[in-house]
């Protein structure tokens, strides 16, 4: 059933009879739909105006709203035929915090959630010149919002005899009010979205004539400069009767700012307006980031870096790290070939420092690999292997330096991954865990895992513990079995299947091949020739009784450990986990991620697994239970806990 | 699981590795060689939780022989003077790289 609110009906009701003044002709429908935020559904009387064919009538038809039209509303006029011919006409966008980015964007910071979802209250950037149309003895500035006729939105059109006309420029802000506590809609352009405009724009969409003495040149133009002023004077302005509604939506507004605040720093140091800022205790400019021993210096840092970041969710200094070498890795392999295809079209460089190790990734034209600091790395290990720099934090330069640079020709040898699958195991999914809900997801470390050995340059499979195999193309086979990890999910219906402890599924019965395992026959004996029918289902009994044997193995010493270290299982930011009591403070480690933070404060520190770690299930929990409980005796391994 | 000489104290250890880990009852010594060796010998070294506590080695390496030898002394008295040692081993943390 269609609903509406009646501020809402009395606007559209009085927007229709103003419509009406106009002369135009027009039927009124009945229609519901997403607004034009998206976000809600909004059920509308639009008019279907059948006799607006010149820019004059849009013109009109815009005046009686001053707001956004959908340009479904014109049948078959100027405007509609012209953004059908040239395809896109968009021309301004609603604003979005996260426009600040760009540089010369007049967006500083944008209450998204208090102003962007106001009934009423539309507020848009400017993004492109405005399209400018002559007919007969008039010009008429156009925005459009929304590349087709169907969906797009007029969002304003009027001649040069309105004051705003000379305001509708590039990079200028469009603010429209049709406010419920106002009998006429108004609009205002300002210059700038800076915090206290976002507060006019909170005062304007209370009480419109609130803004009456702020607006400039016939009440069309608010100068953010003088935003601060003018501010005070709305505030004054606003009646009594309507301060509780604004001090409400200026609250919200504030909270939108205090939650946003790194972003409209991250906006500053962008555009060049501050020379540093302070995040997460790390220091950024655009070139560099540092963090106690850990560093990052790069020509495009802060530009790549924080087009990618999500400065709302949980970061760190190796978050920023890890976002530039995947950009570098993202941007090598894009690179096109040369004509032969036996090299690169052009040899081509990069170099940037992590930790003051020096990184320098190149391509050739005689060879299709791409190298680091001149030893060829396989394509999609470079971001892996640029990111280890960050583990080398010796204080001797040189020593950090020589020891990156063997790892490197190590892994240039042999590469990280084989070596980490030697090390670790393949994961497969012979059997579906909870989170296997979806196509295109690897397999994790929880599953269970194909094992293999390396014994006199040959590598071997074990199809159980006594029995193993050569394999040939080893590294083909690894790909191959992770292509089939991510074809392959949990099953919608659980015909024939049972859940298991964790919460996915497994064949019904004993422990039998899935429709994975079933896949992955093939994919085995096409590398292991020696491999049989019969062995799969003793491979797959096999890989799934170490895991959950060693799963419960685990579990058990959990339960040591909560009791020698007298750790507490609480609920801490909707999350469960273990409170511990340490020895510089009292941390919380979450016992699915093992994400550690302060149990006070709420901090988060950054604590991760070391090189070569064997555990597995919640042995990463194990670990960080006493190693926090211990942590002044730890700092030295895991400088992230130091005391400040 | 594996019994050492039951003359000698014995000492619990539990080594986590990929089975979800191993419980071993060691004689002293044997459990003090095996503490060194998980320690300085491995190429990802453990750490050793003595009932619970870090034990921190001061020595770098088997060479470090000075150090090496007040580390056993230390790590034989605090095994000895507990009742049921019990000996946990550890992978490492480190500060965020992975």
């Amino acid at each position: 059933m269609n609903t509406i609110t009646l501020p809402l009906l009395n606007r559209q009701i009085a927007f229709l009879n103003r419509l009406k003044e106009t002369g135009l002709q027009f039927d009124i429908q009945l229609t519901s739909g997403y607004g034009a935020h998206g976000r809600n559904v909004v059920t509308e009387f639009r008019p279907d105006i059948k006799s607006a064919k010149t820019y004059a009538d849009i013109s009109a038809a815009f005046n009686a709203k001053l707001g956004e039209i959908p340009l479904a509303s014109f049948q078959n006029c100027a405007l509609t035929r012209r953004i059908a011919e040239h395809k896109s006409a968009d021309n301004c966008e609603l604003a979005k915090s996260a426009m600040g980015r760009v540089p010369e964007s007049p967006v500083k910071f944008f209450a998204d959630n208090a102003l962007g979802t106001l009934a009423g209250t539309q507020t848009y950037v400017i993004t492109k010149e405005p399209m400018e149309v002559r007919e007969g003895d008039r010009t008429y500035r156009v925005l459009t919002c929304g590349s087709t006729t169907y969906y797009g939105q007029l969002v304003l059109c009027v001649d040069e005899r309105h004051p705003i006309y000379n305001y509708i420029d590039k990079n200028h802000v469009l603010v429209l009010v049709d406010s419920e506590n106002a009998k006429e809609p108004m609009m205002f352009v300002a210059n700038q979205l800076s915090l206290d405009v976002n507060y006019l724009i909170a005062a304007a969409s209370v009480y419109p004539p609130a803004l009456k003495e702020v607006l400039q040149q016939e009440g069309c133009f608010l100068n953010y400069r003088d935003a601060r002023i003018g501010l005070l004077r709305a505030e004054r302005a606003i009646p009594p009767r309507f301060q509780e509604q604004y001090k409400l939506l200026r609250a919200d507004v504030l909270k939108d700012f205090e939650e946003n605040a790194q972003n409209v720093m991250i906006n500053k140091l962008t555009r060049q307006e501050a020379s540093h800022i302070d995040l997460n205790r790390i220091r950024i400019t655009t070139t560099t980031a540092s963090y106690e021993t850990v560093s990052i210096t790069a020509d495009d840092l802060a530009a790549v870096v924080f087009q990618k970041l999500n400065p709302n969710e949980e970061w760190d200094i190796f978050t920023l790290i890890n976002i530039y070498t995947d950009h570098i890795e993202s941007y090598f392999n894009k690179l096109p070939l040369n004509a032969t295809g036996v090299g690169f079209r052009t040899a081509e460089s990069k170099k940037f420092t992590i930790n003051g190790i020096e990184i320098t990734v190149s391509v050739a034209t005689t060879n299709t690999r791409r190298s680091i600091n001149g030893v060829l790395i396989n394509r999609d290990e470079l971001s892996k292997v640029m990111r280890r720099a960050a583990c080398f934090v010796d204080e001797n330069h040189e020593t950090n330096q020589r020891d990156f640079n063997n790892f490197v020709r190590d892994v240039g040898k042999m590469s990280l991954h084989v070596t980490d699958t030697l090390l670790q195991g393949l994961p497969v999914k012979v059997v579906y865990l909870a989170e296997d809900e979806a196509y295109g997801k690897d397999a994790s470390a929880k599953h269970p895992k194909l094992k293999f050995r390396k014994r006199d340059g040959k590598f071997y499979f074990f199809v159980d513990a006594a029995t193993e195999k050569e394999v040939k193309r080893f590294v083909s086979l690894i790909h191959r079995v992770e292509m089939l990890n991510r074809k392959y999910h949990k099953p919608y219906y659980y015909y024939g299947q049972q859940r298991t402890h964790e919460g996915g599924v497994e064949t019904n019965g004993a422990i039998k091949p899935n429709d994975f395992a079933k896949a992955l026959l093939p994919v085995l004996k096409e590398h292991i020739e020696t491999l049989e029918d019969k062995d799969l289902q003793t491979l797959v009994t096999f890989v799934e009784k170490e895991r959950s044997e060693a799963e419960k193995k685990s579990l058990k010493l959990l339960e040591y450990a909560v009791k020698v270290t007298k750790a507490e299982r609480i609920e801490f930011k909707g999350k469960w986990g273990y409170k511990i009591k340490g020895q510089l403070r009292n941390y919380f480690v979450e016992e699915d991620g093992w994400r550690t933070y302060d149990a006070d404060t709420g901090q988060y520190y950054c604590v991760v697994q070391g090189r070569g770690a064997r555990g597995v299930g919640q042995d990463g929990l194990v670990t960080r239970l006493f190693a926090l409980q211990n942590d002044s005796m730890i700092v030295n391994d895991v400088p992230t806990l130091v005391q400040r | 699981m594996y019994m050492a000489d039951n003359t000698q104290k014995q000492v619990k250890l539990m080594i986590q590795d990929r089975t979800g880990h191993t419980d071993l009852a060691l004689a002293l010594e044997e459990a003090i060689e095996r503490i060194v060796a998980e320690r300085l010998d491995s190429g990802s070294p453990r750490w050793p939780m003595v009932n619970g506590k870090l034990f921190q080695f001061s020595a770098q390496s088997r060479g470090d022989a000075v150090a090496l030898l007040q580390d056993t002394i230390r790590l034989r008295e605090l095994l000895d003077s507990s009742d049921e040692p019990v000996v946990v081993l550890t992978d490492t943390l480190a500060g965020g790289c992975q």
